[in-house]
């Protein structure tokens, strides 16, 4: 069998099962976006689809590494905290008077040790992923309230701390690209190399994972790291866009991101899931929460229908599997 | 019974795990004695009565859900949704003790409404409850409505969290009842029994026949009603209705069970632990304040307790491996 | 009135691939004790699973105490009077001896249980075996021989009209098996029926009133235990006709020491030390728990075990099976579902994972590497599957286990574990896995089989080990004579 003809075959059989999924997806995404077109028209504009496409570019980015982790059977509950500490600490350490490039890069840096320090206690330590997280939730979010003073860092911020969010490519802003690039690079990592793959034997199987030789404690730690950084990239971008280092970010950001990656289709069991059906989850929740808001609807609506969304996501993807095997 | 043997026998028992931190609970109390002035007062000693009545009678249902494996993080919203309901129906001028049943039962209802998910719908506990702490916090704001705070409530409401039985806090007398009932359920009841069958060997548990959908629906809508109790105390003892309050509660919960012994991965179970694991949460919480020290860095203290109770557990269990029998 | 308790007749059991009950004719008298016995594969587990309500029948009728009989669950036989002693313990371990005997049937007043002692009759039932168990203590001090005796005990507690031991001596001292018996004695007196499985021929033969041989799939024969001269003829009916000529010996080169095990030992194994030479096929043999499956994960890194791993001339430290494979060791595991397969993810998905270094670069896949290997492997090993996209789950139990052993093929090793190999696969399947094994010796790989098949070994292999009880009892050259009934009889009874 010649090898373009394996390369064919393959790409129509692997294709099938992530594009159905995530045909279905963005089904629901047109159609929540018909219909709320049809409302209001305010929502088709440029501006408006801006503003979604920002509030939901740190999900995106987050949601990136988590989807990752999910697959291989873990969890990360902390990246909220995580988010709002990057960004107090990169206010308060250019009001210090670092460099604000590099305090950028040490706060996200920051993140990735937090992400190791995850890593560390649920691999080395083996404890449960859920009570590492929350605890360093909330280790974090309390750090980010030290540092803050209790609120936000907002003076004494020399004058390119908004640069990030500031810089245009032409229309196109540098956060959008970064936006782009992240899921560009998880894509990859997801479907072309080994540790994506590894991910997916670690949550599908862990017991032959391990029979067949796999590092699970190094792929896991790995993960982690990724998500943690991640975490800080988005604090600092933050940041940036708000233009001060806010300790009470990132409430529920967490949740976000999980109900992002389950309704693209990522399994809370592990071993099944895809980045690119989390920004379609994304976008789903990034339409929703925006209608909701143009509707005029409060805030605290969207919380009762997040966490609807997600139980039904959940029930819905179980019933969709049963109904296809 | 040779010696090892017997040493097995005494790391398993509850005193072993009890006594160490009612000796951690007895070095904080001396502690803060030391460094906050006015600690070992006894208004202060009423306080954290007051004050840990939330986490003791929350923590006694959550013991019995966490030793048969299950884990609850919407007890915080639960707590602010009973807290407002409460609030809400003795403003509208319903009396005391209808507008207190109906505020338990907001409670009893979220316990329902995570049995369903966790046990019908089969999601997981850590997800589902996640979900539903969202949900029912949103419900809490929906009927709020514009007002943050309900104020302006007649001097009965404040009885439940402040009021005096003679010289006795009637709180302590609260506690000392729910304690004594859940403390009986440990030592005799089938559902403690099953629970711990439960979390400890699921398969053993259903082929003894035991209603594990039946019991872990029991223990979901029972920790409900008891968060849902706690925050009607909340509210009497502030004397206000509040829809922003219980944020990080779960936390302080699950901190007080895992400190007592219960074993995060079910089949342990410690009544007396999680009361005096509550205490030793309420006096960090009101230690630090009098301290001085801002309410913020508590998050950190206790995100660090919360990793080194799970911990001490496994380095515990670890060591009976290595003496026990296999 | 028949004084059968269980009637079956022309019980078929179909799976995709495999015919694992075949036709199976059987009275089963009230009050007796009726032994089953066979090798593993034979039938024998998914006979019982079948009359315990764990597996459908697929054609066949089973009446039981004169009804028609199918329990549609476990609960549903257990409420039928049919009760069943597991090897899998099911105690809770963090309760007591006394709370594991009346779990589930604790006499109380509105859920709360009474302050007197609970369930006597179980607690006498245990006493009667081994008094020396405090019923006041916690299960997880109990070693596993007295989980067991808790398990019988409970058993036989629950007023059943039959209750199925599977393998209850495996774990318990003499003594202890012979207060068993005399309880099992005391439950004949009062008419209930015993149905003992059981690969040790002594106590079949001091128990046993009735025997039945399962073989393939396929009930041989029943017979009253007195109408039996000897356990040589017993064991001949067990394992029918050997043929020996299959074997081939191999090229082995035993001037190149591939393994050397030196005096491995661990909770479970005694001193195990044996060579293995380049081109050889061994086998061990042994009943279920003699210790097979854990020299195989002691050697592959999955055991706390002390004692010396040479590979080629270096002392290896194999702790985990990432070191075995580096090492050139492969293990294809004995529970291919939860162990050896990743059963959500397609064959191509599967096959490159012990050695992704040969379709990655820079940690970088090939999904067309991987495509073509899986391909490679699915002609070599004739796996039957639609394409190398398949959903592994989907796949026939036999093509299953062949992905299996394709992963370890991959991985290129010089030495290859197999447990249980041709467990579960159907006949044609499993003639093509004993060539495939052949042609690796062909090519100089060496390998260990460790299986509960008999003929399989003495098919494939050059020498023989027989465990026992943990520790190694004989080894066998292959070829030279008939050593099939010699290594049985090490096997079953311990002795050389």
């Amino acid at each position: 069998m010649s090898s373009k003809n394996v390369n064919t075959e393959l790409k129509t059989r692997k294709l099938n099962e992530t594009l159905l999924q995530n045909l279905v997806t963005l089904g629901i995404l047109v159609l929540i976006s018909v219909i709320i077109t049809a409302l209001i028209p305010r929502f088709l504009t440029y501006t408006n689809i801006n503003n979604v496409l920002l509030q939901i570019s740190l999900i995106i980015i987050v949601g990136s590494g988590i989807t990752l982790l999910m697959i291989s059977g873990n969890f990360d509950l902390s990246v909220g905290g995580v988010l709002a500490l990057a960004g107090v600490l990169f206010a308060f350490l250019s009001r210090a008077g670092v460099p604000t490039f590099f305090a950028l890069i040490l706060s996200v840096i920051f993140g990735s040790l937090m992400g190791a320090l995850n890593g560390t206690l649920v691999v080395n330590l083996k404890i449960s992923p859920i009570i590492v997280t929350l605890g360093t939730m909330y280790i974090t979010r309390g750090l980010a309230l030290i540092f803050a003073n209790g609120s936000m860092i907002s003076s004494g911020l020399p004058g390119d701390f908004r640069k990030l969010s500031n810089t245009y490519f032409g229309p196109m802003s540098l956060v959008i690209m970064i936006v782009i690039a992240v899921v560009i690079i998880f894509i990859f990592i997801q479907s072309k190399t080994n540790l994506g793959q590894y991910a997916f034997f670690i949550g599908s199987n862990r017991e032959t994972a391990r029979l067949s030789g796999i590092n699970i404690g190094r792929t896991v730690s790995i993960l982690y790291i990724l998500v943690g950084t991640l975490a800080g990239l988005s604090g600092v971008i933050l940041a940036s866009k708000l233009g001060t280092g806010d300790s009470s970010v990132g409430d529920g950001f967490e949740f976000d991101v999980i109900v992002a990656a389950v309704i693209g289709g990522t399994s809370v069991a592990g071993g099944k899931g895809s980045i690119s059906g989390m920004v379609l989850g994304a976008m789903i929740l990034g339409v929703l929460n925006n209608s909701l808001n143009l509707l005029g609807v409060a805030s605290y609506y969207q919380l009762v229908i997040k966490g609807l969304v997600l139980i039904g996501a959940i029930v819905l993807q179980r019933y969709i599997v049963e109904k296809f095997s | 019974m040779s010696g090892e043997e017997k040493k097995v026998k005494f790391y398993q028992q509850a005193y072993f795990k009890n006594i160490f931190i009612l000796l951690l609970l007895l070095v904080f109390v001396i502690i803060f004695s030391i460094i906050a002035e006015g600690f070992f007062s006894y208004n202060n000693l009423v306080n954290i009565i007051r004050m840990s009545i939330y986490p003791i009678l929350t923590g006694l249902a959550v013991t019995i859900l966490m030793a048969a494996g299950y884990i609850d993080l919407s007890v915080g919203s639960t707590l602010a949704l009973s807290s407002l309901v409460f609030a809400m129906l003795v403003k509208a001028n319903i009396s005391i003790f209808p507008s207190l049943i109906i505020a338990v039962l907001a409670g009893t209802a979220c316990g329902f409404i995570n049995s369903l998910a966790v046990v019908r719908l089969r999601i997981t506990p850590v997800i589902a409850t996640l979900a539903s702490a969202y949900i029912i916090r949103g419900i809490t704001f929906i009927i709020a409505g514009d007002q943050a705070n309900i104020r302006g409530l007649p001097e009965s409401f404040a009885y439940l969290g402040r009021g005096f039985v003679g010289p006795v806090p009637f709180q302590l007398i609260l506690i000392v009842v729910f304690v004594l009932i859940f403390y009986f359920i440990e030592r005799r009841s089938l559902l403690w029994k099953y629970s711990i069958a439960i979390g400890g060997n699921p398969s053993a548990a259903i082929l003894s026949g035991i209603n594990v959908v039946g019991i872990v629906s029991i223990l979901y809508i029972l920790t409900g009603t008891l968060a849902g109790l706690s925050g009607a105390i909340m509210a009497s003892r502030l004397t206000v209705g509040q829809k922003l309050i219980g944020y990080g509660f779960e936390l302080d919960v699950i901190i007080a069970v895992l400190l007592g012994g219960t074993s995060f991965r079910g089949g342990e179970g410690s009544i007396i632990g999680t009361v005096i694991g509550a205490l030793i949460i309420t006096i960090l919480g009101i230690g630090f304040n009098m301290a001085g020290m801002p309410s913020f860095y508590q998050y950190v203290i206790k995100g660090v307790l919360l990793i080194l109770a799970v911990l001490m557990d496994n380095y515990v269990k670890a060591r009976l491996r290595k003496v026990g029998a296999g | 009135m028949s004084e059968n308790i269980l009637e079956v007749r022309n019980l078929t059991k179909n799976f995709p691939g495999v015919v694992a009950l075949d036709n199976i004719n059987l009275d089963i008298k009230k009050g007796v004790t009726h032994c089953i016995v066979g090798e593993n594969g034979a039938g024998k587990s998914t006979f019982i699973k079948i009359i315990t309500g764990a597996l459908s029948k697929t054609e066949g009728s089973i009446i039981y105490s004169g009804q028609e009989y199918n329990p549609r669950s476990i609960s549903e036989a257990m409420k039928n009077g049919m009760s069943t002693l597991y090897q899998e313990l099911n105690v809770v371990e963090q309760l007591t001896v006394e709370q594991n005997l009346n779990l589930g049937k604790e006499k109380h007043i509105l859920s709360f249980m009474k302050k007197s002692e609970q369930d006597l009759k179980a607690i006498e039932i245990l006493k009667a075996i081994e008094p020396r168990i405090d019923i006041k203590q916690l299960v997880a001090n109990l070693s596993t021989a007295q989980r067991q005796i808790l398990e019988i005990a409970r058993a036989i507690a629950t007023d059943a009209k039959v209750i199925i031991m599977d393998e209850p001596t495996a774990a318990i001292t003499e003594e202890e098996t012979k207060k068993l018996f005399k309880v099992i004695e005391n439950l004949k007196e009062k008419n209930v029926t015993i149905i003992y499985i059981s690969h040790r021929l002594s106590d079949i033969f001091e128990i046993g009133d009735y025997v039945s041989v399962f073989r393939d799939g396929k009930l041989i024969a029943t017979k009253a235990i007195s109408e039996i001269s000897s356990s040589l003829e017993l064991v001949k009916m067990m394992i029918g006709k050997i043929v020996t000529e299959s074997y081939i010996p191999n090229e082995v080169n035993y001037n190149k020491k591939v393994l050397q095990v030196k005096e491995l030992n661990d909770t479970k194994l005694k001193d195990i030390s044996f060579d293995l030479f380049e081109g050889e096929i061994i086998g061990f043999y042994g009943l279920v728990g003699a210790g097979k499956t854990e020299i195989a994960k002691a050697i592959y890194g999955l055991r706390d075990s002390k004692g010396a791993i040479i590979i080629g001339d270096r002392t290896r430290k194999i702790n985990t099976p990432e070191k075995a494979i580096k090492s050139g060791i492969a293990m294809v595991p004995e529970e291919r579902r939860t162990e050896g397969l990743f059963t959500e993810l397609t064959v191509r998905d599967n096959i490159p994972v012990m050695n992704m270094q040969k379709v990655s670069r820079f940690g970088i896949r090939s999904k067309r590497k991987e495509a073509l290997i899986a391909r490679d492997f699915i002609k070599k090993l004739k796996i039957v599957t639609p394409s190398e996209e398949k959903k592994v789950a989907l796949l026939s139990g036999g093509n299953q286990q062949k992905v299996v052993i394709a992963k370890c093929l991959n991985a290129e090793s010089r030495i290859l574990l197999l447990d249980e190999p041709t467990r579960g696969v159907d006949v044609g399947a499993k003639e093509e896995i004993h060539n495939l094994i052949r042609n690796l010796a062909k090519q100089k790989v060496s390998v260990i089989i460790f299986s509960s098949e008999l003929q399989e070994i003495l098919i494939l292999c050059d020498r023989i080990f027989t465990m026992f009880n943990g520790s190694l009892k004989a080894v066998f050259k292959n070829g030279t004579e008939d050593i099939s009934y010699k290594i049985l009889h090490t096997a079953l009874v311990g002795e050389s």
